[in-house]
């Protein structure tokens, strides 16, 4: 190689250089961000009504106003009648936001990756049906219908609620499968049917 | 991995090259003179062989070790260096002036290793346990990622985060417990997460060294591991075009590396050379013996460029350097609660399968880091003062599985980090007599960090002086101490949001450590070192201030603000041996840890939108931790090597009485390697195999785990190997098949563990091809 190559060489790779080199923090040190700007979600609220009188709507909702960690997130007990059919609608919030972000439409535009599934914890009676389903007719759980049945006294019967993210995962066909994805929520409402 | 080199034996011959006269002649009339001595004895050697190559000649040494060549022209003289029972060397001479050489050679057995050592600037310690890696051992680690380049060396593991992510473990200790030196300076990245390799390339290196045990002195008082040493070779020592081609193709994961180095001294200014390096990595998702690994691909692109100059008595040099690298994280693995994290352990295979494939989706990470040093040393009479500046930058961003849920956020990472840091520092290299030689400097440490998205540890500015100084004196030829003493001085401030107010908490720490070496040579078999060391680690950030969801390990980990420096006593011993066919070591060493900082689980647990997290708090215990390495190495015959090596550590919390986590099983690791005879244009070839055995992780703390330690596991490897002379230029071509047997193994310090097994059968192809356009 000629010198005068091996010089042209190293002039390129100094521009080079200079082109690329020295890259900046973005943030100012003393100004973090503060957490409560990033997306968060804060409550899920369960909009609830009896088929029968759409017009006694009652909302129980599981709030973590400060996001994950910090203060105790409150948690409604979810009461209703014994023999009845409810109308469940899901809303999820971010309340840290101004005006406050509905989640839940993006979920609902996100149904083929979506599903919201409901489980008892103890034993009582109480079932739950989808009433909205994806693309792939498999249900997306925003809209659901609980028929209660007998009253009990117990406290510690509770009603879990847990939205999976099941990008590329979510089955085609079938009721959903549970086990697949990622849970971005799963609140246990204490549940009482008198 | 066989050969590993000890210490000692790597010190096996050192060059330098010292011009000492100047009498300007006409051209063919230089004199090249020199001395040859033992560097262990300091003797000279006689009969040693001098020949050089374009005079197609040879001088033999004086019985003062003493040699002359006359009437030489101002061009390169390839000289080539023999002795008996000592390693034959090579080195290139400019003549361009009377020049006088002095050239060490050491005594070693038959398949031991040379290495050419400059004796300015190393800054290393005089005593130590390190295990070497370079040359033909390094060249057989190409193309992998530094912790796994590691990870068979005794007393080194890696600390996983599935096949790409690979964390060096020296001792049993790992993130800001062990020090990486990228090019002499301290690699800062963010270190404090287990899933966080190390960002560095190491094609950069010829050498990677691993010095265990507490380093506190030259490095800084938190090196309380070890520290590992990636050194680029020593630009300025030629005249010319040298390249290096390093390819690479691996079948598990069909994975390809191409690394290439050129550089060039110049002859019309001599002392003046540069260097340009680069290296591209690409890999599709892995495969284990029964399923691939959903987007476990990666790539990476990386080049660094250097310039030195050198002149009679002082030299300069610039580094800069760029890795950038994006890796996919197993869809398996990431989780939303713990939950999730039980589901995927129950169902014993993961739930997302997949083929092949290159492409890399969420969950993913981009890291970059950029690296900028400056050199300059000057050298007076028996000192050289040795300046640095460095600027290190870096980027890491995290993306979760899931992307925002509104549509008209940007597709960003949840989580990005970028630090920045300068580090200064100052030593001087002294021999005040022929007995006593040390280092003393000073080291200035600068950094700003901030975060965008998620929180999970705070934005903070640091600034950290340590001073320091340490001598080496050689009580007798066969005795030598060695002794150092430091102090630190560390200012932190923190910003983050709690509540919606702003914090600015300050805190200082700081604290003297000191260390104590003696090495004493019982004979030309046996060799011993006694090591003592004290460590202070101040705590990391994450330690103090993280608060939030640990990204995919199902942990809510919360910081204590109180903390105190952590501090630590380390006591090693190491015994070196070397008999006619046969080398090895024991290295046996122990730590007494106060105020050991470690995550210790607490409850209840915290609950989240998200589901309940299980919550670990930092906290302060005393710990203990204990361990041995042993290395042995027998020729059996002139064909045949066998070799062993042998590794185990424990660990134990004092405060609670119970064992600590995350400690490397025991392990063990047997080898055969069978030299061929070299045929025509194939030289050294050899075969080998190796079985390598890890036990079941015992000594485990009770439930602190989600999941039993898995089982022990063996795996068979072999490979083939030979340099192949085409053109005056020696390839070197390797064929390794590692997981031979295709085991189904999942590894205790794999995070991964929970979710799928590791990689099946991996054949890899290697090859090295040295350009030296120096060569007549």
């Amino acid at each position: 190689m000629k010198t005068n190559t091996i010089l042209k060489s190293i002039l390129a790779a100094g521009i080079l250089l200079a082109a690329v080199s020295c890259k900046k923090n973005h943030g100012d040190v003393a100004n973090p961000v503060n957490p409560n700007e990033t997306e968060l979600i804060t409550t899920v609220k369960l909009i609830v009504y009896p088929l029968s009188d759409p017009s006694a709507e009652t909302i129980f909702a599981f709030t973590d106003a400060d996001g994950a960690g910090g203060n105790e997130p409150s948690i409604d007990t979810i009461r209703l009648a014994p023999s009845t059919e409810y109308h469940v609608e899901v809303l999820v919030l971010d309340e840290t936001k101004n005006p406050v972000d509905t989640t839940s439409k993006e979920i609902e535009e996100e149904r083929n990756v979506h599903q919201f599934f409901y489980t008892k914890i103890g034993s009582y009676g109480l079932t739950t049906n989808y009433l909205d389903f994806d693309d792939h007719n498999v249900p997306l759980g925003l809209n659901i219908k609980v028929t209660t049945g007998a009253a009990f006294t117990i406290k510690t019967n509770q009603l879990k609620v847990v939205l999976k993210h099941q990008p590329g995962l979510k089955p085609t066909s079938g009721q959903g499968d549970s086990s697949l994805g990622e849970t971005d929520i799963e609140v246990d409402f204490p549940i009482l049917v008198q | 991995m066989k050969t590993i080199l000890l210490a000692w034996i790597v010190l096996c011959i050192s060059i330098s090259e010292i011009q000492a006269q100047s009498v300007r002649s006409s051209a063919c009339a230089y004199t090249l003179s020199g001395i040859i001595q033992y560097t262990n004895s300091g003797e000279p050697v006689e009969g040693a062989l001098v020949f050089i190559q374009e005079l197609n000649t040879y001088v033999l040494t004086d019985p003062d070790g003493t040699f002359r060549v006359d009437s030489l022209c101002a061009q390169n003289y390839n000289l080539h260096i023999d002795m008996l029972a000592c390693s034959h060397k090579d080195t290139v001479v400019w003549m361009q002036e009377n020049t006088f050489m002095r050239i060490g050679l050491t005594l070693v057995d038959k398949d031991g290793e040379i290495t050419v050592e400059s004796q300015h600037s190393q800054n290393q310690p005089e005593i130590s346990s390190a295990e070497v890696l370079e040359k033909e051992e390094l060249a057989r680690l190409r193309g992998s990622s530094l912790g796994e380049s590691l990870k068979y060396l005794p007393g080194v593991t890696a600390l996983q985060t599935g096949p790409t992510i690979f964390k060096p473990v020296i001792q049993g200790m790992y993130g800001t417990r062990v020090l990486i030196l990228n090019n002499g300076i301290r690699q800062e990245g963010q270190q404090w997460g287990n899933e966080h390799a190390p960002e560095v390339d190491p094609f950069i290196a010829s050498k990677i060294s691993v010095i265990k045990g507490v380093q506190s002195i030259r490095y800084g008082s938190d090196a309380i591991g070890g520290v590992v040493l990636l050194e680029p070779e020593a630009l300025n020592t030629f005249r010319g075009t040298k390249a290096l081609i390093n390819l690479g193709g691996f079948s598990n994961n069909r994975a390809g590396v191409a690394s290439g180095i050129v550089e060039h001294g110049f002859k019309k200014i001599p002392g003046l050379a540069v260097r340009l390096q680069g290296t591209v990595r690409k890999g599709g998702n892995t495969r284990t013996p029964d399923y691939w690994l959903k987007n476990t691909g990666f790539q990476e692109a990386n080049f660094s460029a250097a310039a030195a100059y050198q002149g009679r008595r002082w030299g300069l040099e610039t580094f800069y350097s760029q890795f950038n690298t994006t890796l996919g994280i197993f869809t398996g693995s990431h989780i939303g609660n713990v939950s999730d994290l039980i589901t995927a352990i129950n169902s014993g295979q993961p739930a997302v399968t997949s083929d092949f494939s290159y492409a890399i989706e969420r969950p993913k990470q981009i890291v970059n880091h950029e690296l900028w040093k400056n050199k300059v040393y000057y050298r007076l009479g028996q000192q050289t003062l040795v300046l640095e500046y460095a600027r290190q930058f870096n980027k890491r961003q995290e993306y979760d599985s899931h992307k925002a849920y509104n549509p008209s956020l940007p597709d960003e990472p949840q989580l990005s980090f970028e630090l920045t840091t300068h580090t200064v520092q100052a030593y001087v290299e002294h021999r005040i007599s022929r007995r006593l030689r040390g280092t003393a400097g000073v080291m200035y440490i600068n950094q700003a960090n901030t975060y965008q998205g998620r929180y999970f540890i705070p934005n903070f500015a640091s600034n950290a002086i340590g001073v320091y100084v340490t001598e080496a004196y050689k009580l007798s030829a066969k005795t030598k101490v060695e002794a150092g003493l430091r102090y630190d001085y560390k200012y932190l401030k923190s910003y983050y949001y709690e509540n919606n107010v702003l914090q600015s908490p300050e805190r200082k720490f700081q604290s003297p450590t000191a260390n104590l070496g003696l090495l004493h040579e019982w004979s030309s078999h046996i060799e011993t070192q006694v090591l003592l060391g004290t460590a202070f680690r101040a705590p990391n950030v994450n330690e103090l201030y993280s608060d939030g969801v640990h990204h995919g390990a199902a942990a809510y980990e919360i910081g204590n603000p109180d903390l105190k420096p952590e501090k630590a006593v380390n006591a090693a011993f190491t015994l070196n041996y070397v008999f006619r066919k046969c080398f090895g070591y024991v290295h046996a060493y122990g730590y007494y840890f106060n105020n050991y900082i470690y995550l210790k689980p607490v409850f209840p647990p915290t609950l989240t939108i998200r589901g309940a997290f299980p919550t670990f708090e930092y906290t302060q215990v005393n710990a203990t931790y204990g361990g041995l390495d042993i290395s042995v190495n027998d020729s059996i015959t002139e064909k045949i090597i066998l070799s062993a090596r042998y590794s185990m550590v424990s660990a134990y919390n004092r405060s609670q009485d119970e064992w600590l986590i995350y400690i490397p099983p025991t392990r063990l690791q047997l080898g055969m390697k069978y030299l061929l005879p070299a045929v025509g244009r194939i030289k050294k070839p050899y075969v080998s195999v190796d079985g390598i055995l890890t036990a079941k992780k015992k000594n485990v703390p009770a439930n602190a785990d989600y999941m039993a330690p898995p089982a022990g596991y063996f795996l068979l490897q072999a490979e083939a190997g030979t340099y192949i002379t085409l053109a005056k230029q020696e390839m070197l071509v390797t064929l390794t098949a590692q997981n031979i047997l295709n085991t189904h193994y999942r590894d205790y310090l794999d995070r991964f563990r929970y979710y799928a097994d590791a990689a099946g059968t991996n054949i890899i192809l290697r090859l090295q091809i040295p350009l030296d356009f120096t060569k007549q």
